[in-house]
């Protein structure tokens, strides 16, 4: 089967995205779907065929074998391949943040996708400008650590779901420092 | 400062005497802010808003303008009394007592309050009587950047500022300015098709002209207004959720009726796509444009003064003779004798006292007085009453 953007025989790679609450399937080889992801601007996502998948005929009470009334499979509540099923941080689902509800920071980052979506949809006709307004100030000593600390916080956790137990000890002890020095300067220290 | 003190003890007033200190109430800027390192309100554990508290109180504690200031848990508080901070627009009146390790900090001049675990981690809310909204916020971002700086808020560079609620990631600006404009309201009737709203609709999306509003609808059963001709001449109480004044509430929580004298509420919330800075500039413009016009409105009444007079007249007859006193029928009131002892039509009137009328006329302020029961719209009714005839006492038409 050809790839659905260059047309060649190539091993293929399925994507899927939800636009609109539909799924829209995408057979892809892996240079087209990494220009796919990176919204190249020469590669438009115009510019690649995406099929809504089709809807499943609703199965009436009397066609099914059982006589019991079936429930048709509900496409939208299929989970996109690239989304994982929760947050590691928070453990929210990805449906409740499909719903436009994050628990946490991290949400923004794991489901930025379908929070996205869930905050344009709530203005019609109208998709959502970037961010204009002010940004907390940077290059100051305080603010680099606290960066600092926060991504070895968050890879503590991902070492911990591995259970690598030494790297998570080291992590752990650099956390600790980082706290100590973090609390006896002050803010606004250059560095 | 003790809650006692908290209790007794109103917020700082304008000083100086301008029209425009009189048109202009107050203005208050609100930024809502999480911090990175825990998961929002609603997904955190009693431990984790806990932690999230003790963190932002030893932070705000270093901060010169907080040095003295103090903390009240929301769950030492009883319910009417939280409602203090609400009636002062100190916080939020979502404010409740049974959400853990939830608050507010509180500086002594009563200008800068933070909401702890309410919606969102952290609400900086800094409120001005005569100051516009620029001066406002830029109180208000200092305090931001340097408990930034402490605390480290949850930012993203596509989204601002994060919140659990889609529509307040970005700037998680909010800001009011209140005004006072009964000649705008006495002239427009006059004069229709030129009204403020569509003035403020030309400045700028973003903003907002709406009136004050009493409570929570889906709390009041019971109406505000009477059709029936026979209770035409009966006094208008509101049910007691319904006896304090909140600024730019939703329209999910409060009624379209419910819009409250002369008091006009300016808004402005964030915008996707535009700076603070410049939503700050909009509002003062928008609030310069309606002081000119309410200044304008008020020339035409002095060219024709028995119009004014006679709401003047029926305002003194209804608090003197009256024993109980709605919460509408007082706003305006307040609002029109407000107006009559700025343009010299009334005299032995206190200023001081009128501007304070704002605050004591509601609910908790009432309860406040001993023998009034906060859960009965008559005693508040009664109570709010014999204020009014305490400070128009000796006021009298020139």
């Amino acid at each position: 089967m050809p790839c659905d953007h260059c047309k060649k025989n190539k091993e293929l790679k399925s994507y899927a995205e939800v636009k609109d609450g539909q799924i829209y399937r995408l057979s892809l080889c892996e240079e087209c779907l990494a220009l796919y992801l990176s919204k190249a601007p020469e590669f438009s996502r115009n510019a690649f065929s995406r099929t809504a998948a089709p809807k499943k005929a609703k199965v009436r009470r009397e066609d099914s074998p059982t006589g019991l009334k079936a429930t048709p499979e509900k496409e939208a509540t299929s989970r996109p391949p690239d989304i994982p099923e929760t947050c590691p941080d928070c453990e929210t689902s990805w449906l409740q943040a499909k719903k436009g509800h994050p628990g946490c920071p991290s949400c923004f980052g794991v489901f930025d996708t379908l929070l996205r979506h869930a905050a344009d949809s709530s203005v019609p006709d109208k998709a959502r400008p970037p961010y204009a307004g002010r940004h907390p100030q940077s290059g100051s000593l305080h603010n680099d650590l606290r960066q600092e600390l926060q991504e070895k916080r968050r890879r503590l956790r991902a070492v911990l779901e591995q259970e690598q137990y030494e790297e998570a000890a080291r992590l752990r002890d650099a956390i600790t420092a980082l706290e100590n020095t973090l609390s006896a300067i002050q803010p606004g220290e250059q560095p | 400062m003790t809650f006692e003190d908290f209790r007794l003890r109103y917020p700082h007033q304008r000083s100086d005497e301008t029209v425009s200190s009189e048109i202009h109430v107050l203005s208050f800027c609100s930024l809502t802010r999480n911090l990175a390192d825990f998961s929002f309100c609603h997904r955190c554990s009693a431990e984790e808003k806990e932690a999230v508290q003790q963190r932002i109180l030893q932070a705000a504690k270093t901060l010169s303008a907080l040095k003295d200031a103090s903390y009240f848990p929301a769950d030492t508080v009883s319910p009417v009394d939280l409602l203090l901070f609400g009636e002062r627009f100190l916080s939020s009146y979502r404010l409740s007592g049974t959400e853990t390790a939830s608050g507010v900090l509180l500086s002594e001049d009563q200008r800068i309050a933070l909401t702890l675990n309410r919606e969102d981690h952290l609400s900086i809310r800094v409120l001005s009587p005569q100051e516009k909204g620029m001066a406002v916020w830029e109180i208000a971002d200092q305090v931001d950047t340097y408990l930034q700086e402490k605390l480290g808020f949850a930012f993203h560079d596509k989204w601002g500022y994060l919140s659990p609620s889609l529509h307040r990631c970005g700037t998680g600006l909010h800001m009011v300015t209140l005004l006072n404009m009964p000649a705008n309201a006495l002239v427009a009737g006059r004069n229709a098709g030129d009204s403020a709203e569509a003035q403020i609709a030309t400045l700028s999306s973003g903003l907002k002209l709406q009136y004050l509003s009493p409570g929570m609808l889906p709390r009041c059963p019971s109406g505000y207004i009477t059709p029936a001709v026979a209770e035409l001449m009966a006094p208008r109480i509101e049910d007691y959720p319904c006896q304090s004044l909140y600024p730019g509430s939703s329209e999910k929580t409060a009624a379209p009726q419910a819009t409250l004298g002369f008091y006009r509420v300016l808004t402005a919330k964030h915008v996707p796509g535009i700076h603070d800075r410049v939503i700050a500039a909009q509002m003062d413009e928008a609030a310069d444009a309606l002081i000119l016009r309410e200044r304008e409105a008020r020339k035409i009444l002095i060219e024709r003064p028995e119009f004014l007079r006679d709401y003047v007249r029926r305002c003194l007859a209804l608090i003197a003779q009256t024993h109980c006193l709605g919460l509408k029928e007082g706003l305006v009131c307040l609002s029109i004798l407000r107006l009559a002892a700025e343009t010299g039509h009334l005299k032995n009137c206190d200023k001081q006292q009128t501007d304070l009328l704002l605050y004591a006329m509601q609910r908790a302020h009432l309860a406040l007085s001993p023998g009034v029961d906060p859960e009965d719209p008559f005693s508040l009714a009664e109570e709010r009453a014999k204020r009014f005839r305490t400070v128009f006492e000796k006021a009298a038409l020139v």
